[in-house]
């Protein structure tokens, strides 16, 4: 490979065609069919990159049912902790009779005999 | 990639009664966008499971942030970003699970999933650029997948990826290069 075959070749992946090159190498490049074709494998490789965009993968059966079930998570967990730190009134009456409970025996134990 | 009509509602007002709270409404665009989606974020993790992961979080984000959702852009352009985004955040947990290779990814059965839809370019030529472009590195894939696929700036993919513009094109370049060796033998052209 001549040494300015080499150059441009390691300048073609960064341009979009030859004449972006710089006029001395775009000028080698538009007589030296070597050049040419390493060209045209690069416009090649753009086309089907750009290509690809129209080509698309199915998402996995039940992808969107699975997305709805996790839009709704945070909410149930939310709620499953308020659930968790807001008792329930028959909780609250058995905490308080046990504690009524709890005071009347420690006074019975503490008073004289 | 477009505003769609949904029957008799447009894809514009899926996203204002998706932004009002409706998540029925939400729902449809995911229907719509799932592959869209799904599509975008395989390419840049390179991972199925990972993918659907990615995919779901996006959806997630989106539904979450739809409320500042200023219709500026097109909404499937909005989805896109928050798609790049998520898979960029889930870079390190791929690189602890990477275990699937890419011929496990594209030519397994479920890669009947597969739509080319341009004439004159065949499945197997997709499949062996796709196979290419997973063998790329990280960094590398990303520019390339979002520069040559997806048609973004390189100060669009600079901001997103948070790196200069320079980084950008010269990922450009080596990801290019190394997929021109990949799928031209590079060797071949040594002599």
């Amino acid at each position: 490979m001549r040494p300015t075959c080499r150059v441009v070749a390691i300048r073609l992946p960064g341009v979009d065609d030859i004449t972006d090159l710089s006029p001395r190498l775009a000028g080698h490049a538009s007589t030296c069919l070597r050049c040419q074709a390493e060209a045209a494998r690069y416009r090649s490789l753009s086309r089907r990159l750009g290509a690809l965009e129209d080509v698309s993968y199915e998402a996995p059966e039940g992808f969107v049912a699975a997305v709805m079930d996790r839009l709704s998570q945070p909410l149930t967990d939310v709620v499953a902790l308020r659930n968790r730190l807001i008792p329930s009134p028959a909780a609250v009456a058995a905490a308080t009779g046990a504690a009524v409970v709890a005071i009347v025996v420690l006074r019975r134990l503490q008073a004289p005999v | 990639m477009s505003g769609r009509e949904v029957g008799p509602v447009n894809e514009e007002d899926l996203v204002s009664l998706a932004a009002s709270g409706d998540d029925a409404a939400f729902g449809e665009l995911v229907r719509i966008h799932q592959h869209e989606v799904y599509t975008v974020a395989l390419r840049m993790v390179s991972d199925r499971e990972l993918a659907y992961d990615v995919a779901q979080e996006a959806f997630i984000r989106a539904w979450r942030a739809i409320g500042r959702f200023r219709g500026d852009a097109k909404f499937s352009t909005w989805m896109h970003r928050i798609t790049v985004n998520t898979a960029l955040t889930h870079r390190e947990r791929r690189k602890r699970n990477r275990t699937d290779a890419l011929d496990a990814m594209f030519f397994e059965p479920e890669a009947d999933g597969l739509t080319p839809e341009r004439a004159g370019e065949s499945a197997a030529a997709h499949i062996s650029l796709e196979s290419a472009l997973t063998d790329l590195a990280d960094p590398l894939r990303a520019v390339v997948v979002l520069k040559d696929i997806y048609g973004w700036s390189h100060a669009e993919i600079s901001e997103h990826l948070d790196i200069s513009v320079t980084a950008a094109k010269v990922r450009l370049h080596r990801g290019r290069k190394a997929l021109r060796d990949t799928l031209w033998e590079y060797k071949e052209d040594r002599s």
